[in-house]
């Protein structure tokens, strides 16, 4: 037990300083165990920097260790997009058109205002440049891109839903987004001859909707719309099925559609194929003292890859990074309260609605649901293209990546939940450093450009 | 120590505590056991680095084996897939001996694990959820989500035995994913 003292006054000492500050470590008149507590921090920066960069290399000169990991964050390891077991039609080409078709349309809103690409401009990379989103009314939340989205386990902030197909459906029945109803939308392809020409080759004939008496032309089980909740609820439950079905295909088209969007090469990419092919000039006239400088700050001592790391540069995991709640109340508890929705959703991995013969559901078996991991929590996003996304965080709550990084340097204390961050010493040359490594990752949509904007027959 | 950043004092103080109580168990290790432990374990981690060119816990042929804290078991560990993936959810194997090398079945383990330099757990909450028999017991729903250093660490009790000290042993894994 004698043994056990010391360092229990050492860790005390060691986490005492921790909380009160992250940088008060450079004091002079050192005692022992402040020494100690010193050389145990920066042995654990050390391991940390260690193990996110391997080595001590510098300029445009990368050890096999830097090579490795810049490797990972290249484009070419992004894989195949995932197989979208969960729906059937994920790579029809007829499906990827009625998709592209139903995202551009206004008329899939209750005041036939509202498309999909209202709040997910192409120009603006599938963003929209809003602090939080505006359709019927204003949302709480910053609109994500949708490009690369099909590599996600998980979508919305909170990862509500898991599938791409499910996440559709969830603004087009919000009150605040598209506003309308599942008959509505259901009513909508089967008047319009195109559209329930290409349904019908995708899935079978529409159910026949003409009796509006059994089809209301305005229903859906949406808490906040009393009338067409009470029109469901008049529903014969194989009727409600019928159209809850057709509600599922229009989410899956629009799946098939948004596969489509992903990401291409930028001049990062292109700097690390010159950096495996130790092609010094080429490197050399892609990446300026401040882009090389940026980069290794990011891959070092600014811990960014703690979570935005992989090919996407996302761990596609949630996180608690201490970002200060929207000042308008309820409080955003995130990924906490999206694994409870997720568990609920009828249009979850297990539920009826998935077409896979053999559902693989793992995502959901293992899912992480306690409070010390979710309460706070929001889903990483892709740096790729994130000068095209702002403003920033789950809520819009910075305009400009100087204000993020700023955010990263000297995080505020966290209102909701514990933070995950672990402590940086990064000052403003750092900061410019990695913003002008960010600027290096926009690149333009790698996709057909006739995706980009409304369906041209 | 940001983890520690929150805007309440009570939490700082339970933080605090929590992390006397870790570096404690770091202190406890010192005893001889789990100096057993440390050099069992990178004995092989060596062997596993060369062995066919693959990465320790990569699969049976290179299991990585450790005793238990307290010496009850003999714990070998490695991967149902090969190379370990990211990004998939997959299963690994835990082969469980006791002290002196016969297969032990009758065992309730918990897993859990994460990246302690990044203070995250895992992106899932595996379980060992199959007793396959022979010693051996199928560790679910793995998903690494990074390279990097990584833990697993298993907390095993003889079904029937109340818990605690003397029934109950753990062991921890490091596991490194490049």
């Amino acid at each position: 037990m004698a043994k056990v003292i010391p360092w229990l006054v050492i860790s005390i000492v060691f986490s005492v300083a921790g909380c009160i500050n992250n940088k008060a470590h450079s004091s002079s008149g050192a005692s022992a165990d402040q020494e100690q507590q010193n050389s145990m921090d920066k042995s654990a920066a050390m391991d940390n920097a260690m193990s996110m960069h391997g080595s001590t290399s510098t300029g445009h000169d990368w050890s096999e260790d830097d090579i490795r990991v810049l490797r990972r964050l290249w484009i070419g390891s992004l894989p195949d997009t995932p197989p979208g077991n969960s729906n059937a039609v994920a790579d029809n080409p007829d499906a990827v058109e009625l998709g592209q078709r139903i995202f551009f349309d206004k008329r899939f809103s209750a005041n036939g205002k509202v498309s999909c690409a209202s709040c997910h401009k192409p120009e603006l990379y599938f963003t929209d440049g809003l602090q939080v989103a505006k359709g019927i009314g204003t949302v709480t939340r910053n609109t994500p891109t949708v490009v690369g989205a099909s590599y996600n386990a998980w979508f919305f902030h909170d990862g509500r839903a898991d599938s791409l197909w499910s996440q559709a459906l969830g603004p087009l029945e919000n009150p605040l987004e598209h506003g309308g109803t599942r008959s509505k939308y259901a009513h909508l392809v089967y008047s319009d001859k195109t559209l329930r020409q290409l349904y019908k080759k995708l899935f079978g004939a529409m159910p026949d909707l003409s009796d509006k008496s059994r089809f209301p032309v305005d229903a859906a089980p949406v808490r906040e719309n009393s009338s067409a909740k009470s029109a469901w609820n008049n529903m014969k439950p194989a009727d409600r099925k019928a159209v809850t079905q057709v509600f599922v295909n229009i989410g899956k088209t629009i799946e098939a559609y948004e596969r489509k969007l992903n990401p291409g090469p930028s001049k990062f990419d292109r700097y690390v194929e010159a950096a495996i092919n130790k092609d010094k000039a080429k490197m050399k006239s892609l990446f300026s003292d401040k882009d090389l400088a940026g980069l290794r700050v990011f891959m070092s001592k600014g811990n960014c890859m703690i979570c935005h790391n992989g090919p996407l540069f996302t761990d596609y995991g949630f996180h608690n990074t201490a970002t200060p709640p929207r000042s308008v109340k309820p409080y955003d508890f995130g990924r906490y309260k999206g694994v409870n929705k997720l568990k609920k959703s009828k249009f979850n991995c297990l539920g009826e609605y998935n077409d896979a013969k053999e559902k693989n559901c793992d995502e959901l078996k293992y899912l992480v649901t306690h409070r010390e991991e979710t309460y706070g929590a929001f889903k990483t996003p892709s740096l790729r293209n994130v000068t095209k996304t702002a403003p920033y965080m789950h809520a819009g709550q910075y305009k400009t990546l100087p204000d993020v990084l700023k955010h990263y340097a000297d995080p505020p204390s966290t209102k909701i939940g514990m933070s995950d961050l672990l402590p940086v010493e990064l000052d403003d040359k750092d900061l410019v450093q990695l913003e002008a490594f960010l600027l290096t990752l926009d690149s333009p949509i790698n996709a057909d450009p006739e995706l980009l904007s409304p369906y041209v027959p | 120590m940001t983890i520690l950043n929150s805007g309440w004092p009570v939490l700082k103080i339970i933080s605090v505590i929590f992390l006397s109580l870790l570096f404690m168990g770091e202190v406890f290790a010192g005893s001889p056991q789990h100096q057993d432990h440390q050099s069992g374990h990178e004995s092989h981690s060596e062997q596993g680095d060369s062995h066919h060119g693959k990465m320790s816990f990569a699969d049976r042929e290179n299991a990585v084996t450790q005793p238990s804290r307290d010496g009850l078991y003999k714990l070998s560990l490695f991967s149902n897939q090969s190379p370990i993936p990211l990004q998939i959810i997959h299963s690994w194997t835990l082969h469980v001996e006791t002290a002196d090398g016969k297969p032990a079945d009758n065992l309730k383990i918990y897993v859990n694990g994460g990246m302690p330099m990044h203070r995250h757990g895992f992106p899932t909450r595996p379980k060992v959820s199959d007793h396959l028999g022979g010693g051996d017991y199928r560790v679910n729903g793995i998903k690494f989500n990074m390279a990097g250093h990584w833990e697993m660490r298993f907390n095993i009790t003889e079904k029937g035995k109340p818990a605690g000290r003397g029934n109950e042993d753990r062991v921890v894994f490091k596991i490194h994913l490049e």
